[in-house]
Order: C-alpha cells, then sequence, then structure tokens
C-alpha cells in the first residue's frame, strides 16, 4: 500500500485507487469496540473499521468492491504501508 | 491543495471562516463581518520530505516520500537519483495575510470551530522526520481574539475512514 499524507489517498503498490480517507467523527483507534480482530465498530456511525496492517493490496481492493462503505484504518508505521506523495507536493 | 483533515465540527459549533486574499476579506467586511488579519507565516515545524528518481532509459520520473522506498545506490542499471532526501514546507496560500472573519453577534466566550487555520500547529507527526499540519480546530473567542484551542497530545500516526 502507499498513503498521501497531503490528500489522504490510499493507493495499491501499483498505484490503483483504493479510497481517500476521511473519517467525519475524528475517531481514535483506541476509542472504537473491539469487534473481532482485527476490525473493530465504530460507536459513532456503527460501521466496522478494518485495520489494513494485516491485509495485501488485493484483499483491500476487493473489500472496497464489495462494500465502497467500508471504512479503513492506517498506521504511518505499519510495515506495509509506504509514504509517498505521487508528484503531488501539496 | 488539500490539507490533513483529521479534525472535522463534531461539535456543530458555529463556523468561523477564513478569507485569503484582500477581496475576499473586503467582500466579507462589506457583509458584516469584523476581519481578524494574521500574517500567514510558514512554519519551520511543518515539513515533508521527498526524492526524485529517474528511470535512466525512459526518463520519467518517480517521487519517493518514504525513507523505506530506498534510493537506488550508484550500481543500479535502470534508476538514478536525481534529487535525494529533502525537507520542505508543502503548503502554498493565495496570499502572505488572511483574516479569519468574525460575525458581529459572536458572543465574548463562545466556543466556534475555526474551519482553516491560518496559524500552522502540528496536526500529526511521523517518526521519519515529517509533520503534518492541523487544518482546523476549536476556538474561544475573548472578543478580541480567536483562542485556538490546540490539544497538542492529539498528534496521530493512524488515520480511519
Amino acid at each position: 500500500m502507499k498513503f498521501n499524507p497531503l490528500n489522504m489517498h490510499l493507493y495499491t503498490d501499483d498505484g490503483t485507487l483504493i479510497k481517500k480517507m476521511h473519517c467525519p467523527y475524528k475517531m481514535q483507534w483506541e476509542d472504537l469496540e473491539e469487534s473481532g480482530a482485527p476490525d473493530r465498530k465504530c460507536t459513532r456511525c456503527n460501521h466496522s473499521i478494518v485495520d489494513t496492517a494485516l491485509l495485501t493490496d488485493q484483499a483491500l481492493l476487493d473489500m472496497m468492491q464489495d462494500n465502497p462503505d467500508t471504512c479503513l484504518k492506517i498506521d504511518l508505521l505499519q510495515s506495509n504501508l509506504k509514504i509517498q506523495y505521487n508528484g503531488t507536493m501539496g | 491543495m488539500e490539507q490533513w483533515d483529521n479534525f472535522e465540527n463534531e461539535n456543530g459549533l458555529r463556523v468561523i471562516k477564513t478569507a485569503r486574499d484582500e477581496a475576499s476579506i473586503n467582500k466579507a467586511v462589506k457583509q458584516g463581518f469584523k476581519a481578524l488579519v494574521k500574517k500567514v507565516v510558514p512554519s519551520g515545524l511543518i515539513r515533508s520530505k521527498y526524492a526524485v528518481v529517474q528511470n535512466k532509459k525512459t526518463g520519467e520520473i518517480e517521487v519517493y516520500g518514504d525513507f523505506r522506498m530506498g534510493l537506488p545506490d550508484k550500481n543500479n542499471k535502470e534508476y538514478k537519483t536525481v534529487i535525494d532526501w529533502t525537507f520542505y514546507y508543502p503548503h502554498s496560500f493565495a496570499s502572505p495575510f488572511a483574516a479569519y472573519l468574525v460575525p458581529k453577534d459572536l458572543k465574548v466566550g463562545e466556543r466556534v470551530f475555526v474551519e482553516d487555520l491560518i496559524e500552522d500547529f502540528i496536526g500529526s507527526t511521523w517518526n521519519q522526520g515529517d509533520t503534518y499540519r492541523l487544518k482546523s480546530c476549536e476556538a474561544i473567542w475573548n472578543g478580541t481574539y480567536l483562542e485556538i484551542q490546540y490539544n497538542e497530545r492529539k498528534h496521530k500516526v493512524e488515520f480511519m475512514g
């Protein structure tokens, strides 16, 4: 996965857009209810939030195609994520 | 340009808009707003990094932002580094000044949501040295200026959405 923290876009390693990260409720991971790893449940919007740390690009793409409203969680420190600006310099 | 957008008006507060050029400020003043004009001063604490590598054959470039990407060394036959890791201020604004547009009926002590901060506050940090700008924040009107209710403990490295 690649993430652009300036525009919040999450991509696969080959540059396919997975989704634009956006949470209107500024929730923190520790605020969410545990609902069976790797997901947690948001008490504000009742969505499940999927931790992407152990998922492959393909698994994420499949998941987003099945349900485009799926919420994701990424951590800049997770090992399967790279930060890349894709030429967008702000 | 989009900026760090991890804070929203979750408490439904009155929103304070920001005007970022002379014409917009004057238009708002004519509409009855009080303009709190401030300098736009980039903070040295806000920074992102990049490096540029170039395909030796095609000339196309790739922009990297993560040390883990690894830059090509001198023996790499396919790519060369044309710009080594460089930190920069990743934002640009229309004017070197801006103004918060305060409604004239705003009460002293009223808590508001500042949608587009003029000041630079750190919204998040990354352990590779990158620090990202906070876009929005709550504030309290003290009758003279907006006291930005910045909470540095809310820096984070994780994102949801």
